[in-house]
């Protein structure tokens, strides 16, 4: 039979009141310290779009999703390289509830989840055709 | 002033327990210490709540009008640190959370997939330091493993693999202890409540390693 290992000595810490090193003294984070500047540039609705491009983003936190610009006019809708045309098929249940979830998180439609997908895979898939039918206004 | 951020973009990492624990050490340590809360379930004010020495740390969660940066910048105006416990998941919240922080703690179990997301985060890390054009201090913290002296081979492994990427990996692992799990129904947390446990004394040495690491990437120990 081996023996078991024998376990360190228990060792009483150190009790005694902290003390500060100069160098320690804590200062707060000024307001006006760059890092704040630093950190807004990722909090725009661009930075979030690339992030998602990206795949650095693939949830959006309801409570800090950057709002969209309101834009002046009218975007014009990118054109479509070619027509489109349906398509059909089963996914496994799990899977469609994933993208669920993921739309309702992201705003992503599962159409253009399993576009960008495809087009991370090697697809050939332009940025103009990976738009929402529904945000075309009815063209 | 410190900001220390706890990132891992898969959840149950570890992050909310080393948040709390850190919150914690930091008011033992009689240093006043604010935290933001990105977790939508919102553990870390119900936690303090029910600690009586907490009840007092002030906890912020963000909102359409108050998003993180200008969060962490009135916490930091009123408290000399500042705590972000982020989602489990890769989120818009994650670059903007590193960019904040003096100091980047990914904590990390030992599965594959821990790895994987761990691997992830880190490289996010390294570019919020990128943007934030500043050294930001930052380590992978191994949690949950053994609690004993005798550590695991896949412990061994995990270092390897993290170090294989360029990640630093602390030197002190998070134990697994029972006493971590029941901390959030107990309210008893070891290094506030009985500093003399092996709790209390693992998570110390993980702090003071924290600090350690964070005032060797301070401007004056980089210069130095």
């Amino acid at each position: 039979m081996s023996a078991r290992p024998t376990r360190p000595q228990l060792e009483a810490p150190d009790l005694s009141p902290p003390t500060r090193r100069p160098g320690d003294v804590p200062m707060k984070t000024a307001p006006n310290d760059p890092r704040f500047e630093a950190a807004e540039q990722l909090e725009t609705h661009a930075a979030l779009l690339q992030g998602v491009k990206d795949g650095r983003v693939r949830v959006v936190n309801p409570d800090t999703a950057p709002p969209r610009p309101e834009s002046a006019s009218p975007v014009e809708a990118p054109r479509r390289r070619g027509p489109e045309t349906s398509l059909s098929t089963k996914v496994p249940e799990y899977v469609m509830q994933q993208l669920r979830r993921r739309y309702a998180e992201t705003g992503v439609t599962i159409r253009n989840q399993i576009l960008f997908a495809l087009r991370k895979d090697g697809l050939e898939i332009v940025d103009d055709d990976i738009q929402d039918e529904r945000k075309r206004g009815g063209r | 002033m410190a900001i220390i951020t706890f990132a891992q973009v898969k959840g149950g990492s570890g992050k909310t327990t080393t948040a709390m624990c850190t919150v914690a050490e930091l008011v033992a340590r009689g240093e006043t210490v604010a935290a933001l809360d990105l977790d939508p379930n919102r553990p870390l004010g119900e936690f303090f709540h029910r600690v009586p020495e907490l009840r007092e740390v002030e906890v912020a969660v963000p909102s359409s009008e108050r998003r993180v940066s200008a969060l962490v910048r009135e916490l930091a105006q009123r408290n000399d640190n500042v705590v972000i416990d982020l989602m489990g998941a890769a989120t818009n919240d994650t670059q903007v959370a590193m960019a904040l922080a003096d100091l980047i703690v990914v904590p990390s179990q030992m599965s594959g997939t821990d790895l994987k997301c761990g691997v992830e985060t880190w490289r996010q890390a390294e570019e919020a330091a990128d943007i934030s054009k500043r050294n930001i201090a930052r380590g992978v913290l191994i949690v949950r493993t053994s609690a004993g002296a005798v550590r695991p081979r896949v412990e061994a492994f995990l270092r390897e693999q993290y170090t294989r990427v360029g990640a630093y990996v602390m030197a002190i692992p998070f134990g697994d202890r029972a006493v971590w799990k029941e901390m959030t129904y107990s309210a008893h947390i070891p290094h506030l409540h009985d500093r003399g446990s092996n709790a209390s004394a693992n998570f110390i040495a993980v702090f003071d390693e924290m600090m350690a690491l964070m005032r060797s990437a301070a401007p004056e120990a980089s210069a130095a």
